[in-house]
């Protein structure tokens, strides 16, 4: 049943539209519990991506910073198929560190970048809609995230490339988003943000699409080609602001040559278009409570017959978050190593479309009567909190059982010997 | 059947029984063969007793307490009879888990029926018996006795716990005292998690929607109490303490006749809006479709049985 007045809302708020039994189900979302979980469940993804049994990648990107900022770099420092900014990024904390190297040096760094990551992301929530929506849905995005990092099997989840990939790439969306009038400094930032993540990885490429295919159909749907011609100008320039510090770096040290040569030859080597499988449960399963989101925003607009398609940002946003997935979707099909961090990247526009969802439902939901307006809530509520709870449990019961295996001494050793293994294997001549 | 054409109640008791096992008997057979639960004809045989004999409890007590729509109890109780014994890999010993099962499900239903002071020391008996069996099953006393302090019965508060301190005594004494602790294996938490993904959604509107519900007889304190203490028992999994999921999803099972009567009042009632039948229908779409990897689990112990009876070649 509908109210026969329509209410002026231009951003309402969940809370605020939530009638008195739908408030004691949002009471969980009170900001600072919100941060606290969300502080939580990144503390137990850490503590179990750290801890895995298995320790390859990690070690690896550790021992490729360490020594890539050591003064005599040799070009085996490199990791071959990976571009040199994370090594740049986070391997001075080594040479600021006192006491012996080792993984624990790296833990203060990768956090700060997914803690960034994360306020970025809120930041472009909270611009789109709601300050308290923003914040829910930056859960979600933490729970998943952490959640397909800790339970991948190929590889541990700590000091990847897609947990730093993270902060650049939502710092290029919120630049992106951005209503500001001064083009050309947010396509600067954006275009930082855009050449700091393809300098951390070479995947960013189906953001970089994303962000180029959007601009020109706002260009064509606007007709402001102007305004795009100097936003993507001011891209070019942040990228290139990016990108020459770290080739002044490598070039320094003589390495730039190399790096090149490696990177162009084994970028593609674990790329390529195979069969269309769909993916598993498993694979699904923590992203479950942003695609419930996700749907009820895409269906919500048709209980109303009009009215309900939000403000021309939102829909701007709504459209660069499907190219932006579809993007990432299409780079994780290519993808032949099946690797569960690779879903990491399809996190953050599921995460957008599912904020942007939860802002059409609640404009939907404003023109209903209370006690319906309760009904539904309640079934939503209860939905979303039993989705993140089967998502959150298990990544928890990970971290648990993985954290009581943490040994610094043994941390310091292990460190050492593959360092001194690596230097060795350098020192060999090459045939 | 009569001459009327009216059957006897003892054989569509029956009936439901033996159609409620054949539910069940899939989960069991591949408990019984697929490796790596290959366990015993023993444990496919307890399987399927619980499996049965928690949905033949669930809608025989439900249906004598609440006013609640005959197809809900169906729905609610088949689920229960098929999922069952398809969800076990994170109980530490599958034959004890099944009749914990069995035990916490009678002792609720002894406990609803009339929980006069003689039902209630029966029924915190079965409980002592549950949790010696599966300390998991301290989530129903738990939530018991949550309730009966809510309600300020002390006395059935002291009983429910004595019932927990009583059925983690003699699993203390009969394990020793000083056993290695195993904790829950985060992977098996989460693969059995995700199959009963499905009842914890339907039971989770159950609960939200249960205050309204209007049953004749519906009490739903102690049910939200239990819910509650299931909660909190997944976050014991947390504290490296053992956590058997179908147990602790029991609850769910009771509450989902709610969510179901929730969720068909919300797509079909006259009253409804547009919105409130669209939200209806995606959580309905989101239900089935994370009841896939169970389906086919289920369907896995079907092919067994057909592999079994099926001449060779």
């Amino acid at each position: 049943m509908r109210t026969t007045g329509q209410r002026a809302y231009s951003h309402p708020s969940l809370v605020e539209l939530a009638c008195r039994p739908a408030r004691v189900w949002l009471a969980p979302a009170h900001p600072a519990v919100v941060l606290v979980c969300l502080l939580a469940v990144h503390a137990a993804g850490r503590a179990a991506a750290f801890c895995y049994p298995a320790k390859v990648d990690s070690f690896t990107y550790a021992l490729a910073a360490y020594r890539l900022w050591e003064p005599a770099a040799s070009p085996e420092a490199l990791v071959p198929d990976k571009p040199p900014g994370q090594a740049i990024l986070t391997g001075w904390v080594y040479r600021l560190a006192t006491g012996a190297p080792s993984r624990v040096t790296m833990i203060p760094v990768e956090s700060a970048f997914m803690l960034a990551g994360y306020g970025l992301f809120w930041l472009v929530s909270n611009r789109l809609h709601d300050r308290r929506v923003g914040l829910l849905l930056t859960g979600g995005l933490v729970l998943a995230v952490n959640s397909y990092n800790a339970f991948d099997t190929t590889t541990d989840g700590f000091n990847l490339a897609e947990n730093y990939l993270l902060a650049p790439s939502m710092l290029a969306v919120w630049a992106h988003l951005h209503d500001s009038r001064r083009l050309a400094l947010r396509g600067v930032t954006c275009g930082a943000g855009v050449g700091l993540a393809l300098a951390v990885k070479q995947t960013a490429v189906a953001l970089a699409v994303a962000i180029v295919l959007h601009g020109v159909v706002e260009a064509i749907v606007r007709a402001a080609p102007r305004d795009r011609a100097r936003q993507l100008a001011g891209m070019a320039v942040g990228m290139a602001a990016v990108w020459a510090p770290i080739w002044l770096f490598l070039a320094a040290k003589g390495l730039w040559t190399a790096q090149l040569d490696t990177l162009i030859r084994s970028s593609g080597a674990h790329v390529a278009a195979g069969p269309f499988d769909l993916p598993s449960w498993s694979h699904c399963l923590p992203l479950s409570p942003l695609l419930l989101w996700m749907a009820l925003g895409l269906v919500a607009p048709l209980a109303l017959r009009r009215g309900a398609a939000g403000d021309a940002r939102q829909r701007s946003a709504l459209l660069f978050a499907a190219v932006w997935l579809l993007a990432e979707a299409t780079m994780l099909w290519t993808m032949t190593k099946p690797a569960e961090h690779y879903w990491q990247q399809v996190v953050p526009p599921t995460a957008l479309l599912a904020s942007l969802g939860a802002s059409a439902f609640a404009r939907t939901g404003s023109s209903l009567r209370a006690s319906e307006r309760a009904r539904i809530w309640r079934c939503v509520g209860a939905v979303t909190a039993c989705a993140v709870l089967i998502v959150a449990v298990p990544l928890f019961a990970v971290a648990q059982k993985r954290a009581s295996t943490f040994d610094l001494q043994w941390e310091r050793t292990e460190f050492a010997r593959r360092l001194a293994e690596a230097s060795a294997a350098d020192s060999m001549p090459q045939p | 059947m009569s001459r009327t054409g009216h059957i006897p109640k003892a054989a569509r008791c029956a009936a439901a029984i033996a159609g409620l096992a054949l539910l069940s008997a899939p989960g069991a057979l591949r408990v019984a063969f697929v490796p790596p639960d290959a366990i015993s004809m023993r444990a496919a045989v307890l399987a399927t007793t619980a499996g049965a004999g928690c949905a033949a409890l669930l809608f025989v007590c439900q249906r004598a307490t609440c006013d609640l729509p005959t197809w809900c109890l169906a729905v609610s109780a088949a689920s229960l009879a098929a999922l069952l014994p398809v969800a076990n890999e994170s109980a530490p010993n599958i034959e004890t888990a099944y009749a914990a099962l069995f035990g916490v499900s009678l002792a609720v239903a002894v406990f609803r029926f009339r929980p006069t002071a003689g039902r209630a020391s029966a029924a915190a008996a079965l409980t002592a018996g549950a949790i010696a069996l599966d300390p998991t099953s301290s989530a129903w006393a738990l939530g018991w006795a949550w309730a009966s302090l809510a309600a300020r019965r002390v006395q059935a508060a002291v009983v429910a716990a004595a019932a927990v301190a009583a059925g983690l005594l003699i699993r203390l004494l009969a394990n020793g005292i000083g056993v290695a602790r195993t904790g829950p294996d985060p992977f098996a938490v989460r693969d059995d998690l995700t199959l009963l993904m499905p009842v914890a959604l339907v039971g989770g509107i159950g609960l939200a929607s249960m205050r309204r519900c209007h049953a004749v007889g519906a009490r739903p304190a102690w049910l939200a109490a239990w819910v509650g203490a299931s909660i909190a028992g997944v976050f014991a999994a947390l504290l490296g303490l053992p956590a058997t999921v179908p147990v602790l999803l029991l609850p769910f099972w009771w509450t989902a006749p709610f969510g179901l009567l929730e969720l068909s009042r919300m797509l079909f009632s006259a009253r409804s809006s547009r919105l409130s039948r669209i939200c209806a229908a995606v959580v309905l779409v989101m239900t089935v479709a994370l009841g896939a990897p169970a389906a086919r689990r289920w369907l896995e112990g079907i092919a067994i049985a057909l592999y079994s009876v099926l001449p060779a070649g």
